[in-house]
Formats: C-alpha cells, sequence, structure tokens
C-alpha cells in the first residue's frame, strides 16, 4: 500500500478505534453520566460515582421527590422514608461518599434551582473540617458538570473515552448480580441510600460473635487527623443556609453519629471548634458524641452508623415519643449553648457504652404428650416442673409484641423476663400447654406450620403423623391472650422421610435452584403462611421461627420484607435484646427445654 | 509537557497541522513557537536557563566568526597577531563554557559538591543545600550548544547570524526532554529549508512513534513498578530477585530511554527533519567500547569529537604521547595516551549521568574496562590464536554479546542502587549462593512487586517482540522492520496499525494503575 493509503487507512484506524470505544462507553455507561439509558443499571452507576450518576438519574426522576438530604456517606442513614414519615415530603437521600462540603453546596444549589427543593437535610461530617474542595479521583469523585460549573464538554469527553474495562466490569457484574447488595452495587436506586437490607437484618443480639464478624471495632485503625478546612466548611454551608433562606426552602441541618474511637483522631481542641464554629453559622441538631457512639453495634463499621440509629435520630428532631431515643443522643445547638454544649467532647476516651438491654432466655418447645419418651416432646408433667419452677423463681413470660415496644420504644420489661416458644403446632400445646400456662399466669408463641394446620397424617400420603391444632383451636388460644400464634412456615419444614433427599425441609436453596426462583418461593410461601394464620386469629403476624433453626442473608431480608421483624433460630443460649436496634429480635437463640429438668433449665436460664 | 500525556500528542498534531499549512519559508517560526509553548507549559522560570545558553552561545558563535575571518586578513608573518586572535578566540570559548557548563554544574553539582567537601573536609552533614531545580533537558541542550560553540571555534562552518533562528537549534522540542544530542551543521539546513508534506515521512514518523509508545508504556513503565518496589525495600531482598529487578531495571532503561528517542526522531520525521539515531540495538553489542557505540550513540559522538580530541590534540598531551612512545616500547607505548584520553572520557560520561560517587565509579567501572581491552588487546589476540577462536565464529559472537551484556548488567547495579555501597551489596548478594535464594522467583515473591502476573506476561511478551524486530534489524542492516511491512501485503499492513494502536490504548494509556512516570533520563 503506498504511503498515502496507509496514512488514510491510519486516520480511518483511529477514528474507528475512537468511535467503537465511544459507543461502547456510552452504552455500557458505567459511571451513569449519559443517564445509563440501556442497563438501567443505577445502583451500580452510583456506587462507581455518586455525585455525577445520581444527577443524571435524578435529571430523568426528579418528579418523584421534593426534599432531599444531602452529605457524605454517613448521611446515608438518616433515611428518607423516616423523614417522609415526619414531614410528609418526598424525600431522596443525596449522599455522595467522601463529599466534602463544597460538593455539599454546589449540590443544594443545583437541587434548588433545578428541581426546586422544597426541604434540605444537611448532614456536616467531623470529615468536612479535613477536606474540602477535593477531587481525589477523576472518575469516581467528578461532580457533574451543570451542577459544579466544570467544562461539560471535557466531562464528557473523559467518560466517553473511558478505559473499556470499567464497562466490561459492569457487564461482568450484571452477570453475577444478585437480589442482595454486593460491592458494586451497594446503593438503592430509588432512594439513594445505601442497600443496607442485609446489614439491617443480621443478628447482632451476641457482641461477642458481632465483634469477631467486624474485627475492626476491636482493632480500630490508628490515625491522627487535622483539620485545617473548618473554615472553609463553614463558609459553604453559610452560603448553603443563605441560599435555603432566600429560596424559601426548608433548611434542617444536622451532625452525624461519630464513632468513639474516630473521634479520637482528632484533637479535642478542634473538634470543639468544628462544632462550635458550625453553631455561628446555623443551628443544629448534633448527634456527633453521646453514649451511641460507644457502642459498636451502633455502627455498620468505623465511621457509619445504622439505619436504626438514624431512626432514632428522626425521633429526636421530630419529638417522637413513641420511639426510644437514648437520653444523651441529640442536642439542638443555637449559638448561645454552643460553647456549654461543645463540653461533651472533654471526656470522650472516657466515655463508654450506655446501652440499654436485657438478657432473655427463650425457651423451646416442641409437642407435649403422655408418656413422652424424651426427644423433642415432652411429658405434662415436665411441663409443668418447668412452669411452677419458674414461677417460683420470679420469672416473668413476656409478648412478642411486649418485646418489640422495648427495642422500638424502649417501654421496660417486667423483670426476669422469659419468652416461651412451642414449634410445629402440635395438638400437645393445646391440649396440655395451654391450660397449664394459663395455671401460672404465663404467654407464649405457637410457631405454626401452615401445612399441618389442623392434620395428623402427612399431607395427602395418609401416613399418620403427631396430630397438629386447628383454626379453631388457634382462635381460642389467641383470643384468651395466652397464646400467640405465628409462623413456622407454611410447607418449608417437610418431612425428608415422607419427601425424600432434597425437599424442602428447612429454609435452604435447593440444590440447583436459581436465586430468583429461591426469592420467589421464600416470599411466597411465608406470605401465604402469614395470610392463613391472619385469617385464622385476625392477630398480627410479625415472628418466624426458621424450621430447623436455618437461615441466611436471603431468608432474614426476605423475611422482614413479608413483615416478621422478630425471629428464632435453634441456636443455643440466651438472647440479649438492645433498646433502639430492632434487629436484636433477628434469630434470637433459644434453649431447647424439652428434655431438661427443672432444675436444669434454671441453670441454662441462669447462665450469660 | 510529557511524551505520554494527551496535551502532548494534541500538541503535537497542531503543531504539525500548522507548520505543513504555513509557507515554507515560515516553517521554521511555527517550530520556534511550538518550542516555546512546549518549555514553558511547565512554568517560565526555566526558560531562563535554556535563554542564558541560547544567547551565551550565540555571542560565543558570533564573536568566533568575526575573528575568524579577522584571522584570514592576519599576515602569515604577524605571529603576535595570530596569537592574539587565538588567544581572543580561547577566551571567548573559555567564556561561553564558564557560563554553560558553570549553570549546569550549579543546577546538577553543587549540593553533592558541597556536601562532599563538608563531609571530607569539615566532617559535618550540615551544609547549606541549594535545591535548585534541575529543568528539563539542560544537559542536553547545553551539549549540544557547547558542540556548536567548539565548532565555531574550529571554523567548522559560518556562525548562525539571526538569533531567533539560532534559537530553534537550542530549542527544537522534540529533542528536548531527553536528547539525542544534535549537530548544528546536521540541523540547521533542515530547519531553515522549506518542507512540503510527505506522506512516506509522515506515516514512518508514525509508525516510530507508535514503536516508541509501545517500548516505553507497555514495557518500561511496567518493568518500573519492579524496579521502584524493589528498590523501595531491598534490605531483605535475596540475590536472585535483586537480580531479577535488575535486569528489569536495564529493560526498563533501554525501553524508556530508546523508546522516547523513537518518539522523538519519529516526531521530527513528520516535520520532514532527519534527526540523528542514538541507539543502535545495544543488546548485540559484542564489547563494552562497541556498546557505548551503540547506546546513546550522540552523547558518545560527543565526547569523542569535543572532549577525546580536544585532549588527544592538545599540545601537553601530543608531548606526552611522543615521549610515551620512546620510554615505553611496543605497542604499550603507541596506545597509552589513547588509553587515558579513553579513560577520562568514560570518566566524563559517568558523571553526566549525575551527582553521585556511584556515578563517577561508573565512569571507572566503564573506563577502566574499556581501557583494559584497549591495553591487553594482544594478550587477548595471542589467547584467542592460541585456543584457536576466529572473530567471526558464531559461538564467539554468541559468548562476546552474552558477556559485554554481563558487564553492562553489573554496570547497571552501580548506577541505580541508591549508594555505592548498596550496589556492592547488591552485587555480593547476587554472587553468593548463600543468598542466591532461587526459590523466591517463582514462589510468589515476585508477584509481590507491585506488578500482576497478567503484566509480567505482558513485559516478556513485548521484550521478545523488540527482540525478534531487532534481531531482524540487526541481520538486515540498514533495513528497518518498518521497510520489511512496506513490502506485506495491505491487510498485514493494515492488521499492523490496528494491532499497535489496540495495543498502545489498552496496555498502555489505559492501563489502569497508568501513572505516566517521568522519563528516567530527563534529569540527566
Amino acid at each position: 500500500m503506498s504511503a498515502k493509503k496507509w496514512l488514510a487507512a491510519f486516520v480511518l484506524t483511529v477514528i474507528l478505534i475512537a468511535v467503537l470505544l465511544m459507543a461502547f462507553n456510552l452504552i455500557t455507561d458505567p459511571f451513569g453520566v449519559f443517564g445509563d439509558r440501556i442497563f438501567r443499571w443505577y445502583s451500580y452507576d452510583f456506587t462507581n460515582n455518586p455525585r455525577a450518576a445520581k444527577i443524571a438519574y435524578l435529571d430523568q426522576n426528579h418528579e418523584k421527590y421534593d426534599s432531599y438530604i444531602v452529605g457524605c456517606s454517613s448521611t446515608s442513614s438518616f433515611g428518607t422514608d423516616t423523614f417522609a414519615s415526619y414531614t410528609g415530603g418526598k424525600y431522596y437521600n443525596m449522599i455522595m461518599y467522601g463529599a466534602d462540603m463544597l460538593d455539599c453546596e454546589q449540590t443544594v444549589s443545583y437541587l434548588i434551582d433545578r428541581y426546586g427543593a422544597k426541604r434540605i437535610v444537611l448532614n456536616v461530617y467531623i470529615d468536612n473540617g479535613v477536606y474540602y474542595d477535593d477531587e481525589p479521583n477523576e472518575y469516581t469523585h467528578s461532580m457533574h458538570p451543570s451542577v459544579d460549573g466544570s467544562n461539560p464538554f471535557m466531562y464528557y469527553l473523559r467518560f466517553l473515552f473511558l478505559n473499556p474495562e470499567y464497562g466490561i466490569a459492569k457487564i461482568r457484574a450484571k452477570i453475577n448480580d444478585t437480589w442482595l447488595p454486593q460491592t458494586f452495587d451497594v446503593f438503592d436506586e430509588e432512594t439513594g441510600e445505601y442497600d443496607k437490607r442485609k446489614r439491617d437484618v443480621e443478628p447482632v443480639s451476641d457482641t461477642d460473635r458481632y465483634l469477631e464478624a467486624y474485627p475492626v471495632f476491636r482493632n480500630y485503625p490508628k490515625a491522627r487527623y487535622t483539620m485545617p478546612k473548618i473554615r472553609e466548611c463553614m463558609e459553604s454551608v453559610k452560603r448553603i443556609t443563605e441560599k435555603c433562606r432566600d429560596s424559601g426552602v426548608e433548611l434542617t441541618v444536622v451532625t452525624a453519629p461519630v464513632y468513639k474511637d474516630y473521634l479520637l483522631y482528632f484533637d479535642k481542641n478542634d473538634v470543639k471548634d468544628f462544632y462550635s464554629s458550625l453553631a455561628e453559622v446555623t443551628d443544629y441538631w448534633d448527634f456527633s458524641f453521646s453514649s451511641v457512639s460507644c457502642e459498636p453495634r451502633f455502627f455498620y463499621d468505623e465511621t457509619h452508623f445504622r439505619n436504626d440509629v438514624g431512626k432514632m435520630a428522626a425521633a429526636r428532631i421530630f419529638s417522637d415519643s413513641e420511639r426510644y431515643v437514648p437520653q444523651d443522643f441529640g442536642f439542638y445547638v443555637t449559638k448561645e449553648n454552643a460553647s456549654e454544649h461543645v463540653r461533651i467532647f472533654d471526656d470522650i476516651e472516657n466515655s463508654s457504652s450506655a446501652t440499654e438491654s436485657v438478657k432473655l432466655p427463650v425457651l423451646m418447645y416442641h409437642n407435649i404428650i403422655e408418656g413422652a419418651d424424651g426427644g423433642m416432646n415432652m411429658t405434662p408433667e415436665l411441663f409443668e416442673a418447668h412452669m411452677s419452677r419458674l414461677h417460683e423463681e420470679g420469672y416473668n413470660s413476656v409478648t412478642l409484641e411486649e418485646l418489640e415496644n422495648y427495642v422500638v420504644k424502649g417501654t421496660e420489661l417486667p423483670e426476669k423476663p422469659v419468652l416461651i416458644t412451642f414449634d410445629d403446632g402440635y395438638i400437645g400445646n393445646y391440649t396440655y400447654g395451654y391450660p397449664i400456662l394459663e395455671k401460672y399466669g404465663f404467654n407464649a408463641v405457637i410457631y405454626s406450620i401452615g401445612a399441618y394446620v389442623g392434620a395428623d397424617t402427612y399431607k395427602d400420603t395418609g401416613e399418620k403423623i403427631y396430630d397438629h391444632i386447628d383454626e379453631n383451636e388457634m382462635l381460642e388460644m389467641y383470643s384468651s391472650g395466652i397464646m400467640s400464634i405465628q409462623s413456622h412456615t407454611f410447607d418449608m419444614h417437610q418431612a425428608v422421610r415422607f419427601e425424600g433427599e432434597g425437599c424442602r425441609s428447612t429454609m435452604a436453596m435447593l440444590d440447583g435452584e436459581k436465586e430468583e426462583d429461591y426469592i420467589k418461593a421464600v416470599h411466597e410461601d411465608l406470605s401465604k403462611s402469614r395470610e392463613m394464620l391472619e385469617k385464622a386469629t385476625g392477630g398480627r403476624i410479625f415472628s418466624l421461627s426458621f424450621p430447623e433453626g436455618y437461615y441466611n442473608d436471603i431468608v432474614l431480608v426476605s423475611s422482614e420484607d413479608e413483615g416478621f421483624t422478630v425471629s428464632v433460630s435453634t441456636e443455643w443460649g440466651n438472647a440479649e435484646i438492645i433498646k433502639g436496634l430492632g434487629q436484636s429480635l433477628k434469630a434470637m437463640k433459644r434453649i431447647g427445654a424439652s428434655e431438661l429438668s427443672a432444675d436444669a433449665l434454671i441453670e441454662h436460664i441462669k447462665n450469660k | 509537557m510529557y511524551f505520554v500525556s494527551g496535551i502532548f500528542i494534541l500538541f503535537v498534531l497542531i503543531t504539525v497541522l500548522v507548520y505543513y499549512l504555513v509557507p515554507g519559508k515560515y516553517q521554521w517560526v511555527i517550530l520556534l513557537a511550538g518550542n516555546i509553548v512546549f518549555y514553558l507549559w511547565g512554568g517560565p522560570w526555566a526558560g531562563i536557563y535554556l535563554l542564558v545558553t541560547t544567547v551565551s552561545t550565540f555571542t560565543a558563535g558570533l564573536l568566533l566568526d568575526k575573528l575568524n575571518i579577522k584571522k584570514k586578513d592576519i599576515p602569515k608573518d604577524d605571529i603576535t597577531g595570530a596569537k592574539k586572535n587565538r588567544r581572543l578566540k580561547k577566551s571567548v570559548v573559555a567564556a561561553s563554557l564558564l557560563i554553560n557548563f558553570g549553570m549546569l554544574f550549579a543546577v546538577k553539582y553543587l549540593d553533592f559538591t558541597i556536601g562532599a567537601f563538608a563531609n571530607a573536609f569539615l566532617h559535618t552533614d550540615d551544609y547549606p543545600v541549594l535545591g535548585l531545580v534541575m529543568p528539563v533537558g539542560i544537559s542536553f541542550y547545553i551539549f549540544q550548544s557547547v558542540g556548536y560553540v567548539i565548532d565555531c571555534y574550529r571554523n567548522k562552518y559560518r556562525a548562525e547570524r539571526n538569533p531567533l533562528k539560532f534559537a530553534v537549534f537550542t530549542s527544537y522540542f522534540p529533542q528536548m526532554v531527553q536528547g539525542p544530542i544534535s549537530r548544528y551543521d546536521k540541523l540547521a539546513p533542515q530547519f531553515f529549508e522549506a518542507h512540503r508534506f510527505d506522506a512516506e515521512n509522515m506515516r514512518d514518523g508514525i509508525q516510530r512513534v507508535m514503536w516508541g509508545y509501545f517500548k516505553k508504556m507497555i514495557i518500561a513503565d511496567r518493568a518500573a513498578v519492579i524496579v521502584n518496589s524493589f528498590f523501595s525495600d531491598y534490605e531483605n531482598a535475596g540475590g536472585a530477585v535483586t537480580a531479577f529487578a535488575i535486569i528489569m531495571y536495564c529493560i526498563n532503561l533501554y525501553c524508556d530511554f530508546s523508546g522516547g528517542i523513537d518518539i522523538t526522531i519519529g516526531i521530527s520525521k513528520m516535520l520532514g527533519i532527519e534527526l540523528a539515531e542514538n541507539f543502535k540495538r545495544p543488546i548485540f553489542a559484542r564489547s563494552l567500547s562497541e556498546y557505548w557505540r551503540r547506546w546513546h550513540i550522540t552523547l558518545g559522538t560527543w565526547m569523542r569529537d569535543y572532549v577525546f580530541y580536544s585532549i588527544t590534540l592538545s599540545k601537553p598531551f601530543m608531548k606526552m604521547s611522543q615521549s610515551a612512545r620512546k620510554k615505553i616500547k611496543g605497542r604499550a607505548g603507541k596506545i597509552i595516551t589513547t588509553s587515558i584520553a579513553t579513560f577520562i572520557v568514560y570518566l566524563l560520561i559517568g558523571i553526566w549521568h549525575g551527582a553521585n560517587f556511584r556515578y563517577i565509579f561508573y565512569g571507572v567501572w566503564n573506563g577502566a574496562i574499556i581501557t583494559a581491552s584497549l591495553l591487553l588487546e594482544g594478550v587477548y589476540d595471542s589467547v584467542k590464536k592460541k585456543l584457536g577462536i576466529k572473530d567471526d565464529s558464531k559461538p564467539w559472537a554468541v559468548f562476546s554479546v552474552i558477556r559485554t551484556a554481563f558487564i553492562v548488567f553489573i554496570g547497571r547495579y552501580i548506577t541505580r542502587a541508591p549508594r555505592l555501597t548498596v550496589a556492592f551489596m547488591l552485587i555480593g548478594r547476587t554472587f553468593n549462593p548463600g543468598s542466591f535464594r532461587a526459590a523466591e522467583l517463582w514462589d510468589g515473591t515476585v508477584l509481590n512487586m507491585g506488578l500482576k502476573a497478567e503484566d509480567l506476561i505482558i513485559i516478556a511478551v513485548s521484550v521478545v517482540i523488540v527482540l525478534i524486530i531487532e534481531w531482524y534489524e540487526e541481520k538486515h542492516d540498514p533495513e528497518s522492520f518498518g521497510m520489511f511491512l512496506k513490502k506485506r501485503n495491505g491487510f498485514i499492513q493494515w492488521i499492523a496499525i490496528l494491532i499497535p494502536l489496540l495495543v498502545i490504548l489498552f496496555f498502555g494509556i489505559m492501563r489502569d494503575s497508568y501513572i505516566a512516570s517521568e522519563f528516567i533520563y530527563k534529569q540527566f
């Protein structure tokens, strides 16, 4: 080929490669900057760059929202639903990880000017005193050009000529995408919040296990931070307040809870300076340091507090007496009281967790029959011995509602609480358990398997099984206030001896089952069970006993979806339930009491 | 402006475009404008050094030119007039050398010298540090300009009379970063003649630039990661890993430097300007002196023309040479002075690399080996004869190449180690079987040096490609691989466009962890 042809071929090849690259980046749009119109997978795009992708998303969807929560990543747990329930606004959470106050200022301006935001919740986090006008990475941290006024041509060019590995990674992630969040899609696109479905239902009642799972709290990383940007940050906050005032936007400024050890990174005077400087420019709700800061279980990791904590914060702001809020959590800071208030930072290192919790023995029983020979069955005599002994020792049985009130509202429980539970829903619970409980003034929960209600043969096989309570017996017991009837699934506790290996004997995923089908099966089963029990008793169905104690993330999240906020496992031990942390009612440990003598039972209850 | 940056490519594109759009006689103005933009991109202060060099050597050239003309008018018998003329010329050269080398010394060697003196005589580490930042390419343009002054002194050609035209020569942007060190009489005519757009030149230039980017981005920048990682924590390294890191350094140095030169030569070619080659496949050198004729060629020839000849043709040296011939019998007497001059040249080459004892020792290492082989040539020849070794036999050639590579490899310990003592320690570690620890080459240690396995594979494959192409060019010298490609059919030629572009784009420019490391030779 002649030199001229070669040059032509070269230029055309360069153009071809450029066009293909641009097309690929436009289609995959891994940062969502072009609106991700093909994949529409915003939770992925937000994860790559929440700043740009959220704006690209809102440009298409902002009619759905009228209020915005703005700030760095700790802002996520100021939940949109929670705030909506108090103000009636339609909130979107504009959290951007690592956001500095300039990012927030520009974002607030954009939200007001372009979307006509009515309410703004601004979170000023302690890190905002550390850095300002910071863009550590031009892909993951760049602002949308219409927000920060940067050159849109260069911005779009940068993402058009993006390394295709980003797009390939998105395609690969799409293939490996699961129902629950993974590291590549940590956001919920509808609310803008982090998708914490999994973390919000993980059992937290066992402190040691929690610290084992999240060792960062035990070996908190050591660091020292200075705060050179307090002035710049506060100037921005000031401009935000002025902007909101001038535009008639309702602004709520909050300071997010900071984990105790993180606060210790800073010089105390810097910390005080930071929070008192903020009071100079605006009044705000301070949640930065309190007993909450000292409890690891109120935090997902070293810097992010839990959604439950966000609910407590909102309850404080909106004076919601229906929800438990620790005494020292949340203070309205003004110019006048700031200098007094910042003294809370004087003694951070000596503060400790003031979490209010209670040890809760949960007793697990199955059938009660005459002449029972051990195993899961017990004789009426033994059951009565248990009850009478508990009574003598001064134990008080509690209801599920009382537990719920304790964790959510902070309502106190009676002294020495125990929760008595029966799995499977056998007739013995009715014949013997019910009158004995009544005799001692106790109440209990029956976890009934929907498929066996009223049955004494296995489904349609005619095979004999223990007789189960029917709807009438359920209603009778429920109406007495002594028995609560709850779910042991509808049909996820099948008997292997009748159905064979590979049947749905627990809530585990079957071999070779597709995730999608499995999730559907779990949801359908729970929903069916709930509907059936609701119909039978007219009561609220919100507690689940996992068959054979088995659960996994999907089970936990699905049961939460289906309204089961309280659950029990078969893991041996006493539960600990914590005020303010609803999820301490998840997968509570139990004591398998059927085989124990009354003495042994009391001994186990008294164990840690 | 780094060669490896979008802005540089855009800059070249615009410069080339405008260059061919303006009338031929103004093309040099475009070059000058391009040079100024390129140089001032990094900030105005560095331009001052360049300005001083340009003004001082331009003036020196003019003065020398005048004196050369005057010399013609001096009658043959006017010995004092001739002497005066010579003295004046010498002062002009001296003044210009003083200004330029003084400036180079100040930015490059002063802190080192003060420190060395303070250590040696005052036994203190507490001395003032100037910390002058070395401007880009200062040793290259100073050497180039000083060569011009000496040529004028030698009346090799007429001096340039237009200061702006002269400035094109001192500041020519493609070679600003890392050479080559060009000659005025080769470059000036090309700068000032009109160039019409030439597709052949453009193709050859683009190919050469792509080749340079390939070597630099795919190979050198990856190898640099290993080298830097090794030298950030070499205390406990085994000998095998040390040798691996030094081999990576050799690869890195060659691909970075020669790749940069390829870019320089390629861009020049696009402008219709032929630059001197700076590398000629040094891997195939059969002796250390041949290596230096193949590696950084323009520095070697500069040293030959302006240092070696200046020394050997100087009066005291001629005298010494004569007396040596008389006093020392045989071959040694004939070449002793040449050997001394050679040694001095290599010492200077060592020092040219930077201000540190290890560079001085590097000069000694090269100088000593080459001088020794000069002096012992007779002995070698007789030994070879006895063993029946013929110089042109293949096994001997292979042996020579390996031997040379080995000497160069050892030399690289010296230039890369942070201190001379560390270099000795690392060499010792490599050749002590007790500390060699060969297993570390495959037990995963190598994968903890900052590169993933796939990057190591990319380096290996790319190095093989470089070797194959260089082997082809060595075999078919002077036919280049580009000429080989030209003879292939259109599809293959197109593949030879597509694949390199894709490779450079995806494995070079878009490499995830890619950070444009500065050209290693820039600071020299």
